[in-house]
């Protein structure tokens, strides 16, 4: 049980800290395409293709990670005002709707990936990128974070620790 | 009166979702697609295809990285000792004022708020000093709480802005523009706390205890190098946008690049404190995005729906005064901003509110302005505001104790409204003069 959450959790680091390249990744991007516009008045032609699929890729590959760390912010009115067995049950509702909507969007996300793969779909710019890996990368961080999701449920149904939420940034 | 009804659904939804606790973008989702599905009687095939298109659609919306990029840029002065020279720059140079080392916190957070995107970094990262600084002096603790409650929101008001950036790709206005109008309400504000609190400490000098160091002209010069990082910062972030050479999402990536070279030029930067702040970002932008994401997929629900258009047609039966219009509005933000955070605010508003204040003829560079300090009024209001929880974090103080010290900064706010709902040249003088009138 400890074993499997473990493995769970590391599965999501491991994604978040691909989400952390990727952010990198496109820092680096947008500084050359800076330093070519500027000084050489030219372009790697693919900057916002390239950043918007950074974007789409680091956000839904750092989910697992997010939750488990409890940064993902959630209107706490009712939690803090309830104990025990209800606190508990009212957390499995949020888990077990959340992990409902989540397979039901994985299910169209997957669908679309499979059919560029099928028709090997290629993004619209010079680039040409197949729609597949970027899509790819969104769809793998929808699965961890089905997963994480159930292993937090599995946990929480019995009576290991809750998710204390930070409350988050804004 | 269907429109009435779906609207009231929506809105039943969004309590109860929301309400029960569900992470704010699962409970986005599922109340526009239960939305979609119970009132458009719309199939599960249908809705899912939607759903899919439209969250590619924004997911992979490159102006979003600049989310990623301001927090990381905050992440790494937040671990550093810059927010520490920060004081140590400050305190010397507001020595002279009446109210003294209080006006650190509203500088010192005017400045950060310069470089950094989001009110609770700006308020975390100088209350991390200020707060032990001022209750070691014996300063008056109601006003130092509450000054820096008040200022550390001018994070968001001040560019460059999280909360700015995800009004510009919902309501589709220039990012820059929005940065630009930003920058003067944002002085109002500062102009109102700082005043306030030479009122207060000249009525009654005990708030503010006099210090028994004197010091030279030349030693307070001295102090003031240490706000070099910082400016240096501003100037390059601020100044990459309005020179031209990068657009607002590039600033960010300059800012976080120009962070890292100057911690290690400082010799602040270490590998730990280099993941630790990759990490941080990578979590908090995660959190923001898929919000983001979530309010960009309700956003589609609501027209859908016809909700927006038709409230905007009920409310214009009303023959609303424009200023009566704002009255109502900022009431509604008001009671908003109690029980929300200032992203959810706005992204479940918007929908809603921007197509009214485009029919009453307001600009809606100047409306970005105006709902960024109502988000900032709901960081300042229990039971929910972000403001109120990093402080009683940094000081310990329970929540009531904070927002009462924080309340007569919560009306000087409400004034800065006022004074800019009346006088909108306030936010559009500077946008216009950088880049011309729209026409």
């Amino acid at each position: 049980m400890k074993l499997f959450q473990d493995i769970v959790f590391r599965l999501s680091k491991l994604a978040a800290y691909l989400s952390a390249a990727i952010l990198i990744f496109m820092v680096c991007h947008i500084l050359v395409e800076i330093v070519l516009r500027s000084f050489f008045d030219s372009s790697t032609f693919v900057l916002d293709e390239f950043v918007g699929y950074g974007v789409a890729a680091m956000t839904f590959l750092a989910l697992g990670y997010s939750l488990e760390e409890g940064a993902l912010i959630r209107v706490n009115i009712l939690l803090i005002r309830t104990k025990g067995a209800v606190r508990r049950g009212l957390e499995l509702v949020c888990v077990f709707s959340t992990l409902v909507l989540s397979s039901y969007v994985f299910y169209y996300f997957w669908r679309n990936w499979k059919r560029d793969w099928d028709r090997g779909a290629v993004s619209e710019s010079i680039a040409e990128i197949p729609m597949w890996i970027p899509e790819g990368l969104v769809v793998l961080g929808i699965i961890l974070f089905i997963i994480q999701l159930f292993a937090y449920f599995v946990r929480v149904a019995t009576g290991g620790d809750m998710i204390t939420s930070g409350g988050g940034e804004e | 009166m269907e429109a009435i009804v779906a609207g009231l659904v929506i809105l039943l939804l969004i309590f109860f979702f929301l309400g029960v606790g569900t992470w704010v973008f699962a409970g986005l989702l599922l109340v526009s697609i239960t939305g979609l599905m119970l009132l458009l009687d719309m199939s599960t095939h249908r809705v899912g295809v939607i759903a899919v298109k439209i969250i590619w659609r924004y997911a992979s919306t490159w102006e979003l990285a600049a989310i990623p990029m301001f927090v990381w840029m905050g992440e790494i002065i937040f671990r550093t000792d810059i927010s520490d020279r920060l004081f140590r720059g400050l305190a010397p140079l507001v020595d002279m004022i009446p109210g003294r080392l209080l006006h650190t916190n509203v500088l010192g957070c005017t400045m950060f708020a310069a470089v950094s995107g989001s009110s609770a970094a700006t308020t975390a990262t100088v209350g991390k000093i200020t707060t032990t600084e001022l209750a070691r002096r014996n300063y008056d603790t109601n006003l130092a709480i509450g000054s820096l409650a008040g200022a550390g929101s001018l994070g968001l008001l001040i560019p460059p802005s999280i909360v700015m950036i995800i009004y510009g790709i919902l309501a589709e206005v220039s990012v820059a523009r929005l940065f630009a109008a930003g920058v003067f309400p944002g002085l109002l504000v500062a102009g109102l706390y700082s005043a306030y609190i030479i009122a207060r400490c000249m009525a009654n000098p005990e708030l503010s205890p006099k210090s028994s160091e004197t010091m030279t002209f030349g030693q307070r010069l001295k102090g003031a190098v240490n706000l070099l990082p910082v400016i240096v910062l501003m100037f390059l972030v601020l100044g990459s946008i309005y020179s031209g050479l990068a657009t607002p999402s590039e600033a960010a990536a300059v800012g976080a690049t120009a962070a890292i070279i100057l911690t290690l030029l400082m010799r602040q930067m270490t590998w730990a404190i280099f993941v630790e702040s990759l990490m941080g970002a990578v979590k908090v932008s995660c959190m923001v995005c898929i919000i983001l994401i979530a309010a960009a997929f309700l956003s589609t629900a609501m027209g859908y729906l016809h909700v927006p258009a038709n409230i905007a047609k009920a409310i214009g039966t009303l023959n609303l005064s424009p200023i009566g219009l704002i009255l109502i509005l900022s009431v509604f933000y008001i009671v908003l901003g109690l029980f929300l955070d200032g992203i959810s605010i706005v992204v479940m508003s918007l929908p809603i509110t921007l197509p009214l204040i485009l029919q009453a003829g307001f600009d809606p560079v100047w409306f970005g302005v105006y709902l960024v300090i109502m988000v900032e009024l709901g960081q300042v209001t229990p039971p929910i505001g972000f403001n109120l929880f990093v402080l009683q974090g940094l000081t310990g103080h329970p929540i009531g104790r904070v927002a009462i010290a924080a309340l007569p900064f919560f009306v000087l706010m409400c004034i800065a409204v006022g004074i800019v709902t009346l006088l909108p040249e306030i936010a559009l003088w500077l946008p216009d003069f950088l880049f011309n009138k729209p026409t």
